[in-house]
């Protein structure tokens, strides 16, 4: 990244304050990815750019500095902020808890970029939930080198077939388990093969398929989150009325 | 270089307060060594006292050195109304405007997924508690116009779901003696969409 950078399309992903009246901003930019910046004074009730500094408004930020913490020297709006509401706020949380947690600070991720963009996008239409969040993991997942195979057993390379059951080992993919074999209903990692063949056309008919779905992308992130839980998930399973959480 | 440690560990204790640099506390430092001794000794009293006996208000959780806060306490006040506020500097504001006569909530905080806070670290279970006992029936929520904020107000509003109470957000939009052309289009337009008929009566 060069020493100035002017006008990028960005996101705000995770804002905490700084100092007596500065912001410490967690950027998603379109060519630098990650980016953690300074924004002097935006605390303060003179900033002119205070209400612009949210997250899920589409910004088009002007950094300087040599370090890894830039500072913001210009804000501009590029288009209205994405308004997103109860669950889909929640969901939009998740997808930003998600990227913080697994990008690297400065390292370019375009295609993630415009994944985000339009999850956030679909998120404020009408778009189903689940294929929303489950498309942007399996981005997420792609872009960090280890997306899912979801088109051939990873052992005998036979493809997925509908009615076979598999176990998923993350970072590997799906084996096919014989017919007899006893482990199938007490894993938590076996998955039936139209399931699998769902969740790769994104499609989900029933319950089954969905809570499948989120299952496999699930296992395949934790493998990568480590231990520590992520948050945004609690506020799903709190939320009184919501039986199946998405995530 | 200072020869004295005494004073050196003064001015690096000031700067612990927010906005104070290594300039500043060493003017207050040698401020209160040189002209103001009495104060100094008044300020060092006051903080140990208030450090070692300030606690949270057991029904509202706001900042105080009793068991329950003085507004949480008081006669005077309906208990049947509560508004949710963030922190102790929002109860503060509100008290200064003079027309709020109900208690208050405070969550020491706002929902945020990436720093860990979630519902138990702002004591939602215990805001519940606090609502079923009291027979509360109406709800405020003064959560900041921020995003988190609303996914807070949206959270608590979601966890009143099924009782019998008015649960209602504080509104946000032009502020009193603003002009329209220096107010920022996200506010103006928060501003058009939480408009109200106007009361003829």
């Amino acid at each position: 990244m060069e020493n100035r950078v002017y006008l990028q399309p960005a996101y705000i992903l995770h804002k905490q304050p700084f100092q007596n009246s500065s912001l410490l901003l967690d950027f998603f930019c379109l060519d630098y990815g990650r980016v953690r910046a300074v924004a002097r004074g935006a605390r303060s009730g003179k900033s002119r750019y205070r209400s612009l500094l949210q997250v899920f408004q589409p910004l088009l930020v002007s950094l300087s500095g040599k370090g890894e913490v830039k500072t913001v020297t210009g804000v501009e709006s590029s288009v209205a902020a994405i308004q997103l509401r109860g669950e889909k706020l929640f969901s939009g949380l998740y997808l930003n808890e998600l990227i913080t947690r697994l990008l690297l600070v400065n390292v370019e991720q375009a295609g993630l970029y415009q994944r985000y963009q339009e999850a956030l996008v679909a998120l404020s239409g009408v778009d189903e939930l689940n294929q929303v969040l489950r498309r942007f993991e399996m981005a997420l997942l792609d872009e960090l080198g280890y997306a899912i195979n979801l088109e051939t057993d990873c052992v005998s390379r036979r493809p997925i077939a509908a009615e076979s059951r598999y176990l998923f080992v993350p970072d590997l993919g799906f084996e096919e388990l014989p017919g007899d074999d006893d482990r199938a209903g007490q894993l938590g990692n076996v998955f039936l093969g139209r399931h699998i063949q769902s969740l790769k056309a994104l499609k989900f008919c029933d319950a089954d398929s969905r809570q499948a779905a989120k299952r496999i992308t699930r296992l395949a992130l934790a493998a990568h989150l480590g231990d520590k839980p992520l948050h945004s998930r609690n506020l799903f399973l709190r939320s009184g009325r919501n039986q199946d959480p998405r995530l | 270089m200072l020869s004295s440690p005494l004073i050196e560990q003064l001015i690096e204790a000031f700067r612990c307060l927010p906005g104070v640099g290594p300039k500043s506390a060493q003017r207050m430092a040698l401020y209160l060594l040189e002209r103001n001794p009495d104060g100094g000794r008044k300020l060092s009293e006051a903080l140990l006292k208030a450090i070692e006996q300030v606690g949270k208000c057991s029904r509202c959780h706001t900042l105080t050195e009793l068991e329950v806060c003085a507004i949480c306490s008081s006669p005077s006040r309906n208990r049947k109304v509560c508004c949710v506020v963030e922190s102790p500097a929002d109860v503060y504001a509100l008290e200064q405007t003079g027309t709020y006569r109900g208690v208050y909530f405070v969550l020491m905080g706002h929902l945020s997924p990436i720093d860990g806070i979630g519902p138990e670290q702002l004591g939602i279970d215990a805001f519940l508690k606090l609502i079923d006992e009291c027979g509360t029936e109406e709800v405020i929520i003064a959560c900041n116009p921020t995003v988190e904020g609303e996914a807070t107000a949206w959270f608590i509003a979601e966890q009143l779901r099924d009782r019998p109470l008015v649960v209602s957000r504080i509104a946000h939009g032009v502020p009193v003696g603003g002009e329209l052309e220096y107010i920022d289009g996200g506010t103006l337009s928060h501003a058009l969409s939480g408009r109200k008929p106007m009361d003829l009566s």
